[in-house]
């Protein structure tokens, strides 16, 4: 520790803390704008000058480690008048229009030239300004604003390395941007308007709404993967229009599915009210009739013949409401893996994203963390960027894939048996890997690599990688598609996996449906059970925000309500339960899961017990030494391809969400550099896949880290019902220029 | 007192820039003399009782930077300063041109000493010429055996290899060329760590200049004694300077350190041209401040000499102006220099060169203010210690002492809104 004095006043801190950090500790504001707590200092903005005793020249407080003894000042003249100058040089060119800027209120130039600058300029010469700059759905650069920090290029440098975002050019004409894509959006773009100190990077979806200071602030996490981030929600008017991450929580970032997301909460086609099956249309008729109506129906079935299809994104109380109504009941069956992974075993012993980015050797297995746990894979490129050696075995990955030190990319029918035959420690050479690939793999295993296993990997596999990893004393995650596991599994709401719930739908054997907020035809893979078991169901009742093709099959429609309309708590990866606060006030007829089941369920005479008074999260870890089933693969053709829902529509309520769709308008079909060429297909190029029936259209990406053979395909399209001719996230196919 | 010749002792020769001829010449000699008869902390120390000062500009002495690389098992590297980039400097080029073995031969020495097995010389984009003669007299000296895997049989492996800049001033300053070098952006680094604990690739390295990298071999063969017998208290052994401007012959001279100003502008340059009478002097490179002729009378060309009269040594790039210089537009072009070669990292360098620029421009149009002068004046107090590396201190040497000394000048031009020299 180091004992320092500024203004007068004395602190102690660390001994690598910094000038800056110290000053924080004291309470003393030095103003900094290049500085940020979570990238590496920089000292460029040069605003954070401070004056040490016995050193001749002004030093940057954020660049200077604090010395025992030391005693700084930021109150005197020459600081002053060096900060004062700063400020002036910054504004120079700057625009000052502030009147129109989004960042107004919340800009840290504008703050700091209120508390340091002074009140006029000594510039009479010409202003350069320069033209905006829109890259893509999601972010607008406007230079002229741009105060040259490099935040965001740091950003991008220690993060997310390999995205197209940098600094060119020299001097005063430095400008910062892309070299050769017209769009970024690179999952975790939202962090670039975050980290931005002035308004010369803001959000599209926010532009020119509302000013800043009129946003009443609301805690909430997001919903869209088993991180559960912590994000407040500005609130004007009982509506959302931005959402900021402003704690550390699980980590410093965040990805574009939480900061964009929120808008399906105001989108004007969501419905808010409860609506009951007309012929084929779907009606309001009054909540009181909607309610007879499902209990009556209800009455018909016996327990067995009910069943619940649960989201991902579930909270704790939801969970428990639904275990109470079915236990009310005697109803037996609920799933939520619809993923038609079988998920068991998931779990980790891994605390927190900073071991994460801590460790020194990581394993990534299967996919797609990077689509499926975003932050995760980010914290895995932060470790990168600090010198840890990764390792991806994986079909696809699409973020992952371009920023790993070694990739060994292989079919994605064969992901499980590499994975397996490498826990197994026998090479096998139906697995794709060679001989000389597998011995590289299992001499990276002997550096005990925290293991991320993703959520493509099936039980077996996920088994045999636990009994590894607690044997050997390695640290693992091994995640699982849905958010919803942990609370899901503690209250056993999960029977024998979504295809065999499906077939009993089918088979007559079940006959009431409850589907909470999942549209099976996006999420499940085998699109053709989903139709055929829909169309002979015989009840349905759905809840959800938006009407989709799902809700098509319902006989009674139940309205949501989502993120900050109501309070819940959630539990991450890691185990931890974030809580979710109740900000907005509903408009209409909008419920939780858990008060439609407490109405439907007094209205059918028992009463349904809402408080959770305890909640233990369960994890299952071994469970025996199954061989991996063999995946065999429908379809014909020379392709093998993998079926995926990409990024920007892989959430929850995905018709609401019109910005994140945007950065993934079409379907694209990625090709590996090998057909491409053969095939003479290039970037941008529109191809039809044949699925052995119906063939969709699709746009070319050439993406180079792709095996030979392997094509990645969008699914999750409206009007575009792929999944409808598949039965398994796998096919074999053919492509027609 | 006129020219010392030891640097240039060859550079007249035909051929100087062949092996044969340099070997002729005792070449590489000092080479084996420092690999089979010394022990590298051995060199240092005589690099060190020499007083060699650093000739890239700054002038810090070279045996002890060769001090601060740590003893690591880290690989260390040195790197050859070629960038000459300082305006008015030309005087590296004729040693690379002429001499390069003399330069080679300093670099293998000087990377015995420090512990490097490998050295790379970081060359000007321009220098197209002098990068193809260093490449040429590398090969001709691993052929020879001389460099290489075995250097003279010695058994220390010396690798040498030539790395051309792109153009840029600011890569110049050396923790930007170990960017430049690394391939990165050629944007100076923070300091602490300093190159010579953490350079390229992290490692120990130590950047040096062109010429005090010339001058090792000499040490080497006739002592640090004897080289520090050379020049004044402070300022030894001897120095090229690259003069220029209004004077009858421009060119590289190299002298002992404390010759009298005056024998390198009459004697050696022919004094002013034209008859005419000399106005300023830029003494050591664009960065260093201006004097005026009063200053530099009984001037010598030393480093604490120069000091003393309130500007450096620098390069050694004496740029000289008669009466029919007008020191507004020099003031202006230097500026222009400066606001075009900033790397842009930091605020107050890259915002206030433009701005410098700017208001120099509308003088220069005849649409100055008076007030541009205290504005511009005043640069100092935000600038000055304020920036990441030298470069914004360097923009304001031409332009506070072009100011403050011929302030007269920039009043009439304003007043008037033209040019009255
Ligand atoms: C903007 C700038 C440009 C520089 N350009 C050169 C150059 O062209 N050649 C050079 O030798 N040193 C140059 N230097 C000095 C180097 O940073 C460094 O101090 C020098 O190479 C050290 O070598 P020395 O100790 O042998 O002088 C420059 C410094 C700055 C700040
Ligand atoms: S865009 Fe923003 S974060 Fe990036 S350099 Fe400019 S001001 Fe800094
Ligand atoms: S990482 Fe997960 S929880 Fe966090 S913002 Fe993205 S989708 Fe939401
Ligand atoms: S002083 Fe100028 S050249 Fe040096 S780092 Fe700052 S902007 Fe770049
Ligand atoms: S905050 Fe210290 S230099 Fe920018």
């Amino acid at each position: 520790m180091a004992r320092i004095t500024i203004d007068g006043i004395a602190v102690e801190v660390r001994d690598d803390a910094t000038i800056l950090e110290a000053a924080r500790k004291a309470g003393i504001d030095i103003p900094y704008f290049c500085y940020h707590p979570y990238l590496k200092p920089a000292g460029l903005c040069r605003m954070c000058l401070v004056e040490v005793e016995g050193m001749p020249k002004l030093t940057p407080a954020c660049v200077t480690q604090v010395r025992d003894g030391m005693v700084v000042r930021t109150d005197t003249p020459r600081v002053k008048k060096a900060r004062e100058g700063i400020i002036e040089f910054q504004l120079l060119h700057h625009p000052l229009d502030c009147p129109y800027c989004d960042q107004a209120g919340e800009c840290m130039l504008q703050d700091i030239t209120y508390r340091y600058g002074r009140a006029t300029s000594r510039f009479v010469d010409e202003k350069e300004l320069f033209p905006t700059k829109f890259y893509g759905p999601f972010i607008v650069y406007e230079q002229s604003r741009c105060i040259l920090c490099k935040r965001c290029v740091r950003f991008t440098h220690e993060y997310m390395a390999g995205t197209d975002w940098n600094v060119y050019f020299r001097a005063a004409h430095s400008l910062i941007g892309t070299y050769e894509n017209k769009e970024i959006a690179d999952y975790f773009t939202c962090n670039l308007v975050e980290i931005c100190p002035v308004g010369a990077i803001t959000s599209r979806l926010y532009r020119y709404k509302v000013r800043y200071w009129t946003l009443e602030w609301a805690r909430g996490v997001c919903r869209e993967c088993g991180l559960f981030c912590s994000l407040d929600y500005g609130i004007r008017e009982n509506k959302a229009y931005r959402a900021k991450h402003n704690v550390n929580s699980p980590g410093p970032w965040i990805c574009d599915k939480g900061y964009f997301g929120f808008e399906c909460m105001n989108h004007p086609e969501r419905i808010k009210f409860a609506l009951e099956r007309r012929e084929n249309k779907l009606v309001n008729v009054g909540l009181e009739k909607v309610l007879n109506g499902i209990t009556q129906a209800l009455g018909r079935y016996k327990p067995e013949e009910v069943a619940f299809i649960l989201p991902s994104g579930l909270s704790v109380e939801d969970a428990a409401g639904i275990r109470n109504f079915m236990d009310n009941f005697g109803i037996k069956k609920a799933e939520y893996r619809v993923g038609m992974e079988d998920y068991l075993p998931f779990g980790s012993n891994v605390d927190s994203l900073e071991e994460i980015s801590e460790a020194r050797n990581i394993l990534v297995l299967s996919g797609d963390i990077s689509n499926s746990y975003p932050v995760i894979a980010l914290t895995i490129c932060e470790a990168i960027g600090k010198g840890a050696n990764v390792v991806l075995l994986t079909s696809w990955d699409y973020y992952l894939m371009k920023r790993v030190n070694n990739l060994f990319c292989i079919k994605p029918s064969c992901e499980d048996g590499a994975i397996y035959s490498l826990f197994s420690g026998k090479w096998d050479e139906f697995t794709g890997l060679s001989r000389e690939e597998y011995e590289r793999l299992e001499a990276f295993l002997q550096t005990k690599p925290m293991i991320v296993l993703g959520p493509r990997a099936q039980e077996a596999v996920r088994a045999l990688i636990v009994d590894y990893a607690i044997k050997n004393g390695l640290k693992y995650i091994i995640l699982d598609r849905s958010s919803s596991s942990y609370v899901a599994y503690t209250y056993g709401l999960f029977c024998k996996g979504i295809d065999s719930l499906l077939e009993e739908v089918k088979a007559g054997s079940v006959k009431a449906l409850f589907v909470l907020g999942v549209d099976l035809f996006r999420e499940v893979p085998n699109g053709k059970l989903v139709r055929d078991a829909l169309g002979s169901v015989d009840f349905m009742v759905y809840m959800g925000l938006f009407f989709n093709g799902t809700a098509r099959y319902a006989d009674y429609f139940l309205p949501l309500t989502e993120l900050v309309e109501e309070e819940a708590h959630f539990v991450n990866v890691f185990g931890k339960l974030t809580k979710s606060k109740k900000s907005l006030a509903r408009e209409y007829e909008e419920r939780s899961i858990r008060e439609w089941l407490k109405l439907i369920s007094e209205k059918m005479g028992k009463k349904l017990d809402l408080e959770v008074r305890e909640f233990k999260p369960k994890f299952v870890l071994v469970e025996g030494n199954k061989k991996p089933k063999d995946i065999v693969l429908s379809g014909s053709g020379d392709f093998e391809a993998l079926f995926e829902i990409p990024f920007y529509r892989n959430f929850r309520y995905m018709e609401g969400k019109s910005k994140l769709l945007e950065a993934s308008p079409e379907p694209v079909l990625n090709v590996s550099i090998y057909d491409a060429r053969s095939l003479g297909l290039s970037n941008g190029d529109y191809v039809s896949l044949d699925i052995g029936g119906p063939s969709f259209k699709y746009k070319i990406r050439v993406f180079d880290e792709l095996v030979k053979g392997v094509l990645v395909a969008d699914t999750g399209f409206e009007g575009f019902p792929v999944n409808e001719a598949l039965n398994n996230r796998i096919a074999k196919v053919k492509i027609k220029k | 007192m006129g020219e010392y010749r030891l640097l240039l002792a060859n550079v007249d020769k035909p051929g100087s820039h062949k092996l044969e001829v340099y070997r002729k010449a005792g070449g590489y000699e000092r080479l084996r003399k420092a690999l089979f008869e010394m022990k590298p902390d051995e060199v240092v120390e005589e690099v060190k009782k020499s007083g060699l000062r650093g000739r890239g500009g700054a002038g810090f002495p070279t045996g002890v930077k060769w001090g601060f690389v740590p003893k690591t098992d880290l690989p260390k590297y040195l790197i050859c300063n070629a960038d000459e980039g300082e305006p008015g400097t030309f005087k590296d080029r004729v040693i690379i041109e002429k001499d390069p073995h003399l330069l080679l031969e300093g670099i293998a020495i000087s990377a015995y000493a420090i512990g490097a097995h490998e050295a790379f010389i970081y060359i000007r984009g321009e220098y197209e010429y002098g990068a193809r003669i260093l490449e040429s007299a590398i090969r001709e000296a691993e052929e020879a055996g001389i460099l290489g895997d075995n250097a003279l049989g010695s058994g220390y492996r010396i690798k040498i290899v030539v790395h051309r800049g792109a153009g840029a001033y600011v890569c110049g300053e050396e923790t930007a060329l170990i960017n430049s070098l690394e391939g990165r952006r050629g944007h100076p680094r923070l300091r602490p760590p300093f190159p010579a604990s953490k350079g390229v690739y992290q490692c120990p390295t130590i950047v040096n200049n062109v010429e005090t990298l010339a001058s090792v071999p000499f040490i080497v063969e006739k002592g640090g004694d004897w080289y520090a017998s050379l020049g004044t208290e402070k300022s030894k052994g001897t120095k090229l300077f690259s003069i220029s401007g209004h004077i009858k012959r421009p060119g590289v001279y190299e002298l002992i350190l404390g010759t009298p100003f005056d024998v390198l502008l009459n004697e050696l340059a022919g004094g002013v041209r034209d008859g005419r009478k000399l106005k300023a002097v830029i003494p050591g490179g664009s960065s260093t401040p201006m004097l005026t002729a009063e200053e530099v009378e009984g001037m010598t060309l030393d480093y604490e000499n120069i000091q003393a009269r309130g500007s450096q040594l620098g390069s050694g790039a004496v740029i000289v102006m008669d009466d029919s210089t007008n020191i507004v537009k020099v003031v202006w072009r230097l500026a222009k220099f400066y606001a075009h070669e900033s790397c842009g990292q930091c605020t107050p360098c890259r915002e206030g060169t433009r701005w410098m620029v700017q208001i120099l421009d509308r003088i220069v149009r005849g649409e100055g203010r008076m007030e541009d002068l205290d504005v511009l004046l005043d640069f100092e107090s935000i600038m000055a210690g304020n920036c990441l590396c030298p470069l914004g201190d360097a923009a304001l040497g031409p332009l506070i002492s072009g100011i403050t000394k011929f302030r007269s000048e920039f009043e009439a031009q304003i007043k008037s809104g033209r040019c009255l020299v």
